[in-house]
């Protein structure tokens, strides 16, 4: 009797708990790296709940890698109303799963077809949308304008001649141009979209991540060539396979290396002595017939499908939709704001990243591992690091891509 | 454990039997002692079912889905196991688990030499024994992270020491080694610790009784001491050999498995299967292999152990 007593009332406890919090509150999730990134989105939930004071916030702050660990978790489950999370493949995973919310009113309503148009096609999976792009950073070479200097290089390199001769004169100086931190694959995947873009486009890397082009294809071992030169001239730095993206950067401070190609979202880590000294420029053209295409990754925000308070998620989301707070959390997050009505970056290098993208004419890719599944990405970037770890093995790699490329893609 | 029960709760006594009275209440003293360590009993049981058991059972049921934790899991029969055994990533972990419990077997020898050389009565000897124990207690990661330091090709001290960088950790003929060597280094002093243990314990007249029949150095050590350590001995390889085939903290920390997956072993294949590509079925697969090959192991050695004591 009293067990039952005891059910009965726990029972009713849990009904009003989730009946008070389907009303009004908000649960968002939200991965973060380092306390700047934290910060900024805290002060954007805040000016939220300032805005629509009805609406109570629940925030959970997750670290990066913790939060791609137990996102599956939560949208198959007990899901927050709001999460980020990338667009593109990564989107497309779970919007596949119907484990996100389908967003394409939202765009409608919103007008978000005009101020997101060039990231529309990242947050679509057939034909409807699922996210909206907050920030999105450029992609470029980082480099040293002191060392610059004293190797006597008088300009940023344009082109692929431009770029070399300058190579030449840092190793002359006894600088070593390229650093590279090859642990993480994801870094050299940078090198193979970036060449692969100035010397085939936009239009052959994107059949090629969409698995429609095999590795064996001459296109794709012209890359791999033109990146074994740069490794057998000694432009990039020893054993790079032995550092992460964190190990590689004392090679830049301590001026032993003179250029890093990396997205912007670095910047804000540099040491404040010498971020005055970093500069950043475009990618150079190899071959002039071909448009030019960048690097563009974008952050976004979703809704789970299973998420209980919509109606509020429906409100933030047109709230993050504003050019203001794009603006705001662009900065915050050290990238781009993803809605063009935004104000332009002040920062020097965002405006630079800011130029080369809105210049493009070859179109945005969204980088190797959100362009295409992730366990093709996965095997083609540990095909790179086996490249880089012998580069004369080209043919091999390229023919256990192709294998993989036929499992995984289902072709024959 | 469930072949006991019914010993020890009784058929219940019919209320009408009162010819009985007498054994009844010495049977119900009797039942409520039982009663009682049931209830005793039962935390540790009910942890072990959930904790242990069940998982493990579930585990092996996992195995034949296609699952990739979100939706409805598909039953696809032996798909997994026959997809693991045809992965090249499986031979490689398979391969690097045999070479850490091989090497990782450097161990126990290490530990024991250690602790004889602990086992002295000299001044300062407690602070080289603290030191020599310190390994111990840091965590894996951080031994990871100090080794990774150490073997840093540009900036680290074994460049220092030998004057030209060596990419342990990049490449992938070195990279395994690298690890355990990292590895070893708290492992041995785990076997130290158990080894001093041993050794406190030994019997001291035994010893007398030896040096007085003229027993000194590696014959003392061969015929009276390590006789003495067999059950310490024991422990240690199983502990070490436990230990190798779930290495998975350091490789975590120091190469995640790279360059290219060559130093991945089958407890971080499994991981990097459930929590990257959200293959649960798959990973539980690679993980009841890994559990099996432990399994096979200890009862090997119980069944040795039970011989030897019988």
């Amino acid at each position: 009797m009293k067990k039952l007593f005891c059910t009965s009332l726990l029972a009713a406890l849990l009904v009003s708990a989730l009946g008070s919090a389907a009303a009004g509150t908000l649960a968002v999730n939200i991965a973060y790296k380092g306390a700047s990134q934290r910060a900024v989105w805290q002060s954007t939930l805040d000016e939220f709940k300032k805005a629509n004071p009805d609406v109570d916030i629940k925030a959970a702050f997750v670290e990066e890698e913790a939060y791609k660990v137990q996102l599956p978790g939560w949208l198959s489950t007990q899901a927050p109303d709001v999460i980020n999370w990338h667009n593109g493949e990564r989107m497309a995973f779970y919007a596949s799963r119907g484990l996100l919310e389908d967003l394409s009113e939202d765009w409608k309503k919103n007008k978000w077809d005009e101020v997101y148009a060039s990231t529309k096609d990242a947050s679509s999976y057939k034909g409807k949308q699922y996210a909206l792009p907050t920030v999105y950073y450029s992609w470029g070479l980082f480099y040293r304008k002191d060392v610059f200097k004293t190797a006597g290089i008088a300009a940023e390199p344009k082109t692929w001649e431009e770029l070399l001769d300058a190579c030449n004169k840092l190793k002359a100086a006894g600088v070593t141009p390229f650093v590279v931190g090859g642990r993480d694959s994801w870094t050299l995947a940078g090198w193979f979209d970036y060449l692969d873009l100035r010397l085939n486009g936009n239009v052959f890397h994107q059949q090629l991540m969409a698995g429609e082009i095999p590795y064996t294809d001459a296109r794709v071992k012209k890359v791999y060539t033109a990146w074994k030169t740069l490794i057998d001239n000694k432009y990039f730095i020893d054993n790079s396979l032995s550092y992460d993206l964190d190990g590689a950067q004392p090679f830049l401070f301590q001026g032993k290396a003179a250029m890093m190609l990396m997205g912007t979202f670095i910047a804000k880590g540099f040491p404040p002595k010498l971020a005055a000294n970093m500069g950043y420029f475009q990618f150079p053209i190899i071959d002039a017939k071909i448009p030019t295409a960048e690097d563009g990754p974008a952050e976004s925000i979703h809704i789970p499908s299973k998420a209980r308070n919509k109606v509020d998620a429906h409100r933030f989301l047109a709230f993050v939709g504003t050019p203001a707070i794009s603006a705001k959390l662009a900065e915050g997050l050290g990238s781009l704001p993803a809605n063009s009505k935004s104000p332009e970056p002040t920062e020097s290098i965002s405006r630079i990243g800011f130029q080369i993208l809105s210049n493009t004419k070859g179109g945005i890719a969204q980088f190797y591992d959100r362009d295409m599944t992730k366990e093709m990405a996965d095997e083609g970037m540990k095909g790179m690091q086996k490249f880089i770890s012998d580069p004369g093995k080209i043919d091999e790699v390229l023919n256990e891509l192709e294998q993989s490329r036929k499992r995984i893609y289902k072709k024959t | 454990m469930p072949a006991q029960t019914p010993a020890i709760t009784p058929a219940r006594p019919l209320p009408s039997d009162l010819a009985t009275a007498s054994k009844l209440r010495r049977r119900s003293s009797a039942s409520r002692r039982n009663r009682a360590a049931i209830w005793f009993l039962a935390p540790a049981c009910l942890m072990t079912a959930v904790y242990v058991l069940y998982p493990i059972f579930y585990t092996i049921y996992l195995s034949f889905f296609n699952w990739d934790g979100m939706m409805k899991p598909e039953f696809i029969g032996l798909a997994n196991y026959v997809e693991m055994l045809h992965a090249p990533t499986f031979h490689v972990a398979l391969k690097n688990n045999l070479t850490w419990l091989l090497l990782f077997l450097l161990a126990p020898p290490a530990g024991l030499i250690a602790a004889l050389y602990l086992n002295q009565k000299v001044r300062g000897i407690r602070l080289i024994k603290t030191l020599f124990f310190a390994p111990f207690v840091l965590s894996g990661v951080v031994v990871g992270l100090i080794f990774s330091w150490f073997y840093d090709p540009t900036f680290g001290l074994l460049t220092l020491l030998l004057g030209h960088g060596v990419p342990v950790l990049g490449d992938p003929r070195y990279v395994t080694f690298g690890i355990i060597f990292a590895a070893l280094w708290p492992q041995t002093a785990y076997c130290m610790i158990l080894f001093l243990t041993g050794l406190t314990s030994i019997n001291a007249d035994q010893v007398e009784a030896a040096r007085m029949e003229g027993a000194k150095g590696w014959s003392m050590l061969r015929y009276v001491i390590l006789p003495q350590l067999r059950s310490t001995t024991f422990m240690a390889f199983v502990v070490t050999i436990i230990g190798a085939l779930r290495s998975f903290d350091l490789i975590s920390v120091m190469s995640s498995g790279g360059p290219f997956e060559s130093s991945t072993v089958l407890a971080y294949y499994t991981y990097d299967q459930a929590i990257k590509y959200y293959r649960q079925g798959y990973s539980a697969a690679i993980a009841v292999t890994l559990f099996a090959i432990m399994l096979i192991y200890i009862v090997y050695q119980l069944r040795r152990l039970l011989r030897d004591e019988g």
